[in-house]
């Protein structure tokens, strides 16, 4: 947070956007608003302009008083406006000349453009905001679909705190292990064993929500879906015939890398990067090896993934061996050829196949449909609540640091040691889980383990 | 009628481990003091395990005898097995415990009290306090010789009388008054303490029964000796004179837990008669048998009490179930099948004060010049009573002198710890020290309590010439090692190569600073003088090699709680102004300042410790503070 910028001065900034424009709106904040307000403004009507709540319409002059431009104004007195300062806002034209003009006496008059985001600074110092409500008006701002509003609002019943309420938990669970062995034991050798689930329990967990806000969060990139499989399991006419029905007719985002094997389509309300990763470089070396490099490559960004399948020849190695790589990631596999005779599923042996026919409408629809349901319980309907900005770098920071914690528990690090990096990582985790307090910890301590000699 | 008897400087009630540390804290810094108890052979009595130190603990004690305490010295004089516990896991929270021999060791500090010049002890039993606008000016008593009323004049009083207000013990259904078994309960006192303002509430411990060792088949226990050589406590040129003992292990079985299980009804813990709240760490056997129904078995300690006396504390069967049904599962234990019972194990419930009602010097913030230390605040444990005593006797010392007060910060010494849990956020079951309570616990180890608490204890004048002289030194020949270790280099030589090689590790190829090679976990000081031929730390005690390595090899988490605690002096340096109202800080949740206005804190640093209050509320609290701390009062913004 900006500590060190003044609160006691006068700011202005261009609320509306890009010039020129039909209208403009200047706003200005701080203890000069209406001195400064009171020279370059001269109210139409017989009432004077004074310090109080109003909208006027009046000329706007310039400091040596020549006409500039018809406007309305709107005055605030504080603490009633949204900075809790004396605040005015200009409305006027949007000529850059008038703009110009206005910001030049602005300065004059004893203003300054604000940083980046002081205004909301301003409304947080002065309780007109509270922190939770400046991180959702981030998010609004990046917010590029209506659908997005639904995942951000719900975080004002829903907090995130109770969502991943289990991490704290694991995490809790941990240092109670750690702390017990320190405090109340003299045994070690098992408790290297023991916080071996909850670590890695917690890391799952907290990766698992980090993707939920990478795969939902709209930066300009959609999340992506991407085809792998076998060479000549139909990943190419899965993709063709998918984007045949479903290709997004959105428009595309500026900055979006385009690359022929990558199209927009749009399921369960949103749309998505479908990603082939047939044909690429393939066929250059021995394909195994090839094929998993490349599918890691795309994997490694993939919100979500389809294993397409032969389901005439069935699973081979290499499905095998993607599965065996990046079976804990979210996916789906596409029992793929139903169209062709030696074509079959045993029922219940991958609970997450679903037949798929290129080559039939009916088919890519159903399998479509069925695509969405899981996309849909993947990212949790309407309700779901999504980590702020801030929450989500939080949580990949403690990722990071459960992977040291892992590391200093695999050299044999002495508890004191664990216990201070798990400290660490729930003193990071504050502001996303909840304060933890030692009696937290002691708790779980007391009601786990028989204490006390 | 009272008449006044005589006048003290400073007034000590309750001989126990915090009085006889507040009285010859007073007495030592040139103070007329009284301390007062109802019965001067029992001063200085463990009433409990036969056991200083632990876990926490050995901390405690360290500290307390850097500040010139006598916990320590009593310890190593009368010690029967001393030994080092946690030496399994990192230096950092290893913490030494003794047996003592009990008799020995009050009999030791009743004799250094009564060789104490300016202390006097009085029989009595204290009936009221004076205190007249607002401040304390002395006790009521009922002086025990010939049973008259007696008003004492005092500057300052600390009251130290453990678990005996309003005392019950429960054996079974039988319940009688009482502190300690054949000691009387201190009745009136509470009452007094309620109508002055404190809030009183109601806490509960518990103790073993006692066996006859002579009745005890030791041959089937485990024989549990100390460490040899034994660890003295004190920094001081103290002896451990006294021969060492064991303890025997033995364990529960199924039919204890049968036993025990048949008669939960007769326990006064579950049958609703004890309402007041044990600790959690320190569990009853029939707690430990109901809560942990999966546990087939409970480790049991052995310990005598005294190397003259039969008695046998076996630690791990605090309970309140009644007398028949003790004895009935204690003799389904190894080794006690024909146990013969010295004394029934019981439980007391006891009233003591908020401690949030305290200051950091222990002063109560009710009355003036009245400071209250040990069990009486929340408190369990015989060294969490004597550090209490001793700052409390020190803190009342320094008023009565007019000097500034002596307050221990939470990153300075577990004594620091407890002063500002018990004073920030209270207790709610009797509070013991854990090293999980001290963030700062890598730094704040046995081995530098002299390096961390001395210089206060000097300043005071609690520390002889003789003892500051060996700690400047001890820091001297710390500081010469320490720059050796930063500028000179080892160069591999066939021995470093063969030990690196026997251990698995990366052989040295080109010299290396000594600081850098001690990071190395198989490497210690003595390593490297005789793999590098040098000879630079031989002549270091054990306890001073100890204190560089575990410095070298924590460094960096050491650093970084450095860099904590600097933030925790920036903010313990931002206070709030005296009218600084919450209720008109902006942008605060309606709970976050109820939190606030029910703690009342004084600085940022207190704000930041309660409980709920978040990183966001700090800041609105700083800029509040910093640039509109008196608009805040006034109302505007």
């Amino acid at each position: 947070m900006r500590k060190s910028l003044q609160t006691n001065d006068t700011i202005f900034s261009l609320a509306s956007g890009r010039l020129p424009s039909a209208v403009a709106i200047e706003k200005i904040s701080g203890p000069l608003a209406f001195v400064i307000a009171a020279k370059l403004f001269r109210p139409s009507g017989q009432e004077p302009f004074t310090v109080t709540r109003n909208m006027w319409f009046g000329n706007l002059v310039d400091s040596q008083g020549a006409f500039r431009d018809e406007v309305l104004l709107l005055s605030f007195v504080a603490p009633h406006s949204h900075t809790g300062q004396d605040a005015i806002e200009i409305h006027c034209h949007g000529s850059r000349a008038i703009v110009e003009s206005l910001e030049k006496d602005l300065v004059a008059l004893g203003a300054r453009p604000a940083e980046k985001g002081e205004f909301t600074y301003r409304a947080l110092l002065n309780g007109k905001m509270t922190p939770e409500k400046v991180d959702e008006l981030g998010d609004l701002f990046q917010a590029s679909r209506p659908h997005d509003l639904n995942h951000i609002y719900a975080r004002r019943e829903n907090t995130l705190v109770a969502d991943i309420g289990s991490i704290r938990n694991h995490l809790i669970r941990l240092r109670a292990i750690l702390e017990t062995s320190i405090d109340f034991s003299e045994e070690y050798s098992h408790v290297l064993s023991a916080i071996h689930a909850p670590l890695r329990l917690a890391k799952t967990e907290c990766s698992a929500v980090i993707h939920r806000y990478s795969s939902l969060k709209s930066l300009g990139n959609e999340p992506r879906i991407v085809l792998a499989g076998a060479p000549n399991a139909g990943k190419s006419s899965l993709f063709n015939a998918l984007l045949g029905r479903y290709r997004s007719i959105v428009r595309e985002e500026p900055g979006t890398t385009r690359d022929v094997l990558e199209e927009t389509i749009e399921l369960a309300g949103r749309p998505w990067r479908l990603v082939d990763t047939a044909g690429v470089r393939e066929s250059t070396h021995s394909i195994e090896s090839e094929g998993i490099a490349l599918a890691k490559e795309y994997l490694g960004s993939a919100s979500f993934w389809i294993l397409v399948v032969d389901g005439s020849k069935g699973l081979g190695v290499y499905d095998r061996e993607l599965l065996a790589q990046f079976g804990d990631r979210p996916h789906l596999i596409a029992w793929n050829k139903s169209d062709l005779p030696g074509w079959t599923i045993s029922s219940g042996e991958f609970e997450k196949a679903m037949r798929v026919s290129s080559q039939s409408s009916p088919e890519i629809v159903a399998f479509a449909q069925g695509l969405s349901t899981y996309l849909e319980s993947q990212i949790g309907g309407e309700t779901v609540v999504l980590p702020t900005a801030v929450e989500g770098q939080r949580l990949a920071q403690v990722v990071q640091q459960l992977e040291e914690l892992e590391q200093a528990v695999e050299q044999l690090a002495p508890p004191e040691i664990l216990a201070e990096r798990s400290r660490e990582i729930l003193s990071r985790l504050e502001g996303v889980v909840g304060e933890v307090t030692l009696d937290d910890v002691l708790d779980r301590v007391f009601s786990e383990f028989c204490i006390g000699k | 009628m009272f008449h006044v008897e005589q006048s003290y400087e400073v007034i000590v009630v309750g001989g126990g481990h915090a009085g006889c540390e507040a009285a010859l804290a007073c007495a030592r810094m040139g103070l007329n003091t009284a301390l007062v108890t109802l019965d001067p052979s029992k001063s200085g009595e463990m009433s409990c395990n036969p056991s200083i130190g632990g876990v926490g603990k050995g901390q405690l004690v360290k500290e307390l005898d850097a500040l010139g305490g006598e916990m320590g010295k009593n310890a190593d004089y009368t010690g029967i097995q001393f030994k080092r516990l946690n030496t399994r896991k990192g230096s950092a929270v290893q913490s030494s415990r003794c047996q003592s021999d009990k008799k020995q060791y009050a009999l030791r500090m009743q004799s250094v009290i009564a060789a104490t010049p300016k202390l006097t002890v009085v029989e009595a039993e204290v009936k009221g306090l004076n205190v007249e606008g607002g401040r304390i000016q002395g006790v009521k008593l009922r002086l025990k010789k010939d049973g008259t009323l007696a008003s004492v004049e005092g500057k300052a009083v600390v009251i130290t009388t453990g678990t005996f207000m309003k005392a019950i013990m429960h054996c079974g259904p039988t319940t009688s008054e009482g502190g300690r078994i054949g000691e009387a309960a201190s009745v009136g006192l509470s009452d007094h303490l309620a109508e002055l303002g404190f809030t009183i509430h109601r806490l509960k411990t518990g103790t073993p029964p006692r066996l006859k060792a002579g009745s005890i088949d030791f041959s089937k226990m485990e024989i549990q000796g100390g460490d040899q050589p034994p660890r003295r406590f004190s920094f001081a040129d103290t002896k451990i004179s006294l021969p060492q003992v064991p303890c025997y292990l033995t364990y529960t079985n199924a039919k204890t837990h049968d036993v025990i299980r048949e008669n939960l009804s007769r326990s006064p813990l579950y049958s609703g008669q004890i309402k007041g709240i044990g600790p959690r760490y320190c569990p009853s056997i029939e707690d430990k048998v109901v809560k942990f129904p999966d546990k087939d078995r409970h480790p049991l300690f052995f310990e005598p009490e005294a190397l003259d006396s039969d008695l046998i504390y076996p630690n791990g069967i605090s309970t309140s179930l009644p007398p028949d049904v003790q004895e009935a599962f204690v003799r389904t234990l190894p080794g006690c099948e024909n146990a013969v019972f010295a004394r029934h194990g019981y439980a007391v419930e006891y009233d003591c004060i908020d401690p949030r009602q305290l200051k950091k010097t222990f002063e109560s913030i009710p009355v003036a010049g009245l400071f209250l230390a040990g069990q009486i605040n929340g408190t369990s444990g015989y060294e969490e009573a004597a550090i209490q005593g001793l700052l409390a006797g020190i803190n009342a010392a320094l008023q009565v002198k007019a000097e500034p007060p002596l307050v221990i910060g939470r990153e300075e010494g577990y004594a620091g710890v407890l002063i500002d849990d018990l004073t920030t956020l209270g207790v709610n079951e009797p509070y013991r020290m854990f090293t999980s309570r001290a963030e700062y616990r890598l730094s704040l180890r046995e081995d530098n309590a002299d390096l961390r608490l001395r210089k206060h204890g000097v300043r005071i004048g609690l520390v002889n010439a003789e003892d500051q002289k060996r700690t400047e030194l001890k820091l001297a020949r710390l500081e010469g090692a320490m720059k050796s270790l930063h500028t000179q280099k080892g160069r591999p030589t066939p021995e470093s190569d063969a030990y690196f090689a026997g251990h698995g590790t990366q052989p040295i190829t080109f010299p290396q600073p000594f600081h850098h090679l001690l990071k190395r976990p198989e490497l210690d000081l003595l390593d490297i003088d005789r793999l590098f031929h040098v000879e630079l730390f031989g002549t270091l005690t054990d306890e001073e090699r100890e204190t560089l390595e575990i410095e070298v090899k924590y460094e960096g988490y050491i650093a970084m709680q450095k860099e904590e605690i600097a933030r925790l002096h920036k903010m313990r340096d931002v206070a709030f102004p005296v009218n600084f109202s919450f209720d008109l800080v902006k942008g605060l949740s309606i709970e976050i300042r109820e939190k606030l206005n029910r703690n009342r804190p004084r600085t940022l640093e207190e704000a930041a410790r309660i409980s709920g209050v978040t990183p966001a509320a700090l800041t609105t609290l700083v800029h509040q503070i910093r640039s509109g701390g008196s608009r805040a009062h006034t109302g505007t913004s």
